[in-house]
């Protein structure tokens, strides 16, 4: 063959593949980079501000156990075409189905009540009173379902995660020093040079909030209405492994950018707090930078978490629960979707702060309790030959999940310990 | 729709998702009932913690 008939094929080829790649992604990046929720990035900003750069690498670890769980969950829903509650139900019978179901819908709400503290905090940065916050939300989801099309959706929803990468500009603009990140934080080390019970507390924040159980609800649902088909597992894979990458990216990002500007003498428990310093005592586009990014994060989260019980319900109701599916041929899943969003929005409105203080505690406590289930639940399920059919794990996936959910339900046990009965943090 | 009201409050409806989710339809090797055991031990414990943390915290005690 001539070289410019191999050039000529190749580039079709790659250009058709990449075709194949665009049609196919959404769900599993959509997943990655909505998990950099508000929770999220409250988390990464005071994990900067208390610790500088000591735990860039935690943040790298990431990356292969947020794939494997996601890749997991994906790969069931294509082979099942069922959602994750669904799966559980018919897989374990309704016992389990009932749990899974109360604690997803449990976690979900206490999340949103969370994103909605998030994008409130953030908007009265500018200004904008917390009524007004929760009104546009509840607003700008409504608007983002009322097209019936799960596409039209879904690109409104990677438009919102293109916003989410703010924070990379703003960690550059605030010139940390590349060497010094390079390394103290790509080796492993604990500050000060032994485990203390507030280092072992962020460490199991930065863990619990990277990898999360409406992830999975989401992800499954989300691959199941779209219609992945089998031949395309490949290409979700690639998908769920980039977004992998991404979410981590962000999240060193935010803690590169705290780390440099806060760290050590301004401790934040929020990252309405540390936009609001950076903006008043350091510069005051990487402090805006750092709300509006607070404010998209919430967003997005709202976006997926509202998403993922609605659909949920839909599959174990027998609803029909499509978003492309218009509101009266599917009133339920709106209706639930319009629920969870006002009343969350609600909560943010009429609750006391120790109230919602509260709820920002037990929000993570509920979601690593839940989270080995949903890991021994996906495992299992992905074992049975007549559910997985060719796509059942390899001893390799087996062997790897297996220690993914060890080291998760140890560390989720310990944290919801120390969260629940700090006097039995070691000092 | 409102058919659909009715069975949900006289539980029709949840009666009939337990009785065609009666059974889970996996097929469960001995290892995986250790885990589910051992799943609900987990479950029962750490729903403990929070009944007991509740309990601290609605009766003014400061654990």
């Amino acid at each position: 063959m001539k070289l410019s008939a191999r050039i000529y094929y190749n580039i079709r080829k790659m250009l058709k593949m990449m075709r194949i790649f665009f049609m196919v992604v959404g769900p599993g990046l959509l997943v990655m980079v909505a998990d950099n929720d508000a929770g999220g990035i409250t988390t990464y900003a005071a994990t900067g501000a208390k610790f500088k750069y000591a735990f860039i690498w935690v943040l790298i670890l990431l990356v292969p156990i947020t794939y494997f769980v996601q890749e997991m969950t994906m790969r069931l829903g294509v082979v099942s075409k069922r959602g994750f509650a669904e799966a559980v139900f018919d897989g374990f019978g309704a016992g389990w189905g009932w749990f899974t179901l109360t604690a997803m819908m449990l976690s979900c709400w206490l999340t949103l009540v969370t994103e909605f503290i998030g994008i409130a905090s953030a908007l009265k940065i500018f200004g904008v009173p917390a009524w007004v916050s929760v009104a546009i939300v509840c607003m700008v989801m409504f608007a983002m379902v009322a097209s019936g099309s799960y596409w039209t959706w879904e690109k409104i929803a990677l438009l919102f995660c293109i916003v989410n990468f703010i924070y990379v500009p703003a960690a550059i603009m605030a010139r940390p020093s590349v060497h010094e990140m390079l390394s103290t934080g790509l080796i492993p080390n604990l500050p000060g040079g032994r485990l203390t019970g507030g280092i072992l507390l962020f460490i199991m924040a930065n863990i619990g909030t990277t990898v999360c159980p409406w992830m999975i609800f989401f992800q499954q649902s989300a691959v199941v209405d779209k219609g992945v088909p089998e031949r395309d597992i490949k290409w979700s894979r690639l998908e769920t492994f980039i977004g992998a990458v991404l979410t981590s990216t962000v999240a060193i990002f935010i803690v590169v950018l705290t780390g440099k500007l806060l760290f050590p003498h301004t401790p934040v428990d929020s990252a309405d707090t540390a936009a609001r310093w950076i903006m008043l005592h350091n510069n005051r586009t990487i402090g805006v930078c750092l709300a509006v990014g607070l404010m998209n994060a919430g967003l997005l989260g709202t976006i997926c978490i509202s998403l993922a019980s609605s659909w949920s319900f839909g599959e174990v109701f027998g609803w029909a629960h499509s978003l492309n599916k218009k509101v009266r041929e599917a009133p339920w899943f709106y209706m639930l979707y319009a629920l969870m969003l006002i009343s969350a929005g609600a909560m943010v409105l009429l609750s006391k702060p120790g109230t919602l203080i509260l709820i920002v505690l037990f929000v993570q406590v509920v979601a690593t309790t839940l989270m080995p289930a949903c890991m021994v639940f996906l495992m299992i399920l992905l074992n049975d030959k007549r559910i997985a059919g060719k796509w059942v794990n390899r001893p390799i996936d087996n062997y790897v999940n297996g220690v993914n959910a060890v080291v998760l339900i140890a560390l989720s046990t310990a944290y919801n310990v120390l969260v629940l009965f700090p006097a039995l943090l070691p000092k | 729709m409102l058919n659909f009201v009715e069975k949900l409050f006289n539980f029709e409806k949840f009666r009939e998702i337990n009785s065609h989710f009666r059974t889970g339809s996996v097929k469960l090797s001995l290892s995986a009932r250790v885990i589910l055991v051992l799943l609900k031990l987990y479950l029962f414990v750490m729903v403990g913690l929070l009944v007991v943390k509740f309990y601290y915290i609605f009766s003014g005690g400061n654990l």
